[in-house]
């Protein structure tokens, strides 16, 4: 499947480690297979969850980039697209564990830095169009209640206004942070570094 | 009462898989546990993913979960422990339990 696209999704070099011995490679080939047969090594790993599910919803938008009027506008840059799939990769490494707090002093509860940027991730899914390169959080992740920062990168669809994108991609963030971490967000900066074009997006809205 | 470890483990694996909001219990990430991991799926068995040890004497229990999207994983990482030490006390014993939510299901 991916070996159709132009946009060439495998080259990449992620240390193996990272994703529990499994590779890039390995994991866009598994996506191929449509998940067939069941890898239970594969499915067992947090790390190579984390990476599937971001990259199928790269994939979906990479795919719609493919089909749209190349012939009207140059398709985004493969290096560009690389390193959306590299950052994908490295911020699945599990990173610093953010705690949950519990009356119990036996208690050691939490959730990872990896899973935290899993979530900003998939605030892709609540803005139509966007992909999200580099996120970080900076912040004492360790500390309940300290004040953490949310920093992110993204691409945009050509024709979005694009403060108006950076708003919903904010608000979409900090309502995933809101539900699943106890973090006291101070701020989510958006950075829009790219537009790119979908199939069917009108000729007016390109200009 | 005297716990076996495996069995422990065993039992906590099914007890956590039931809570809402879990969505899957994660093989561990140390190496030699991904090593154990894939000898028992080459062999076709699969060893439970709770880790049941001890530490200075304490029981530990340590296991890594994802969480279901439409739940919040601070709430499923406290039901999880709450769980497990209500089992545990059933049994006359405390132990140090770990949870880490490693990934939000989508």
């Amino acid at each position: 499947m991916s070996d159709e696209l132009p946009l060439e999704l495998r080259r990449l070099d992620v240390e193996a480690a990272d994703l529990d011995g499994h590779s890039l490679e390995e994991l866009g080939d598994y996506l191929d297979r449509d998940r067939t047969p069941v890898d239970p090594s594969i499915e067992a790993s947090a790390g190579c969850q984390l990476v599937l599910q971001a990259m199928t919803r790269l994939r979906a938008t990479t795919r719609a980039l493919i089909d749209a009027d190349i012939a009207a506008a140059p398709a985004p840059s493969e290096s560009w697209v690389q390193q959306i799939l590299t950052r994908i990769a490295l911020d699945a490494r599990a990173g610093r564990r953010i705690p949950f707090v519990h009356p119990s002093p036996t208690a050691d509860l939490a959730i990872t830095e990896g899973a935290v940027r899993g979530l900003i991730r998939a605030a892709e899914l609540d803005v139509h169009g966007v992909l999200i390169g580099r996120c970080r959080l900076d912040g004492d992740l360790a500390t309940p209640g300290a004040p953490v920062r949310v920093s992110v990168e993204a691409s945009v669809l050509w024709g979005e206004r694009v403060p108006t994108v950076a708003d919903r991609l904010r608000a979409a963030i900090r309502e995933r942070l809101v539900a699943h971490t106890d973090l006291d967000v101070q701020g989510i900066d958006v950075t829009i570094r790219d537009v790119h074009r979908l199939a069917g997006t009108p000729e007016e809205d390109r200009s | 009462m005297s716990l076996v470890p495996e069995e422990l483990a065993a039992e906590l694996d099914e007890l956590v898989r039931r809570i809402p909001g879990v969505a899957t219990i994660y093989r561990p990430a140390s190496l030699a546990e991904v090593v154990t991991a894939a000898r028992d799926a080459l062999r076709g068995s699969e060893s439970a993913l709770v880790q049941v040890g001890d530490a200075d004497g304490t029981l530990a229990i340590a296991l890594t979960i994802g969480v279901a999207g439409d739940s919040a994983a601070g709430a499923t990482c406290r039901a999880v422990h709450d769980a497990i030490a209500d089992r545990l006390g059933g049994y006359g014993r405390d132990a140090a339990i770990t949870v880490t939510v490693a990934h939000v299901v989508e």
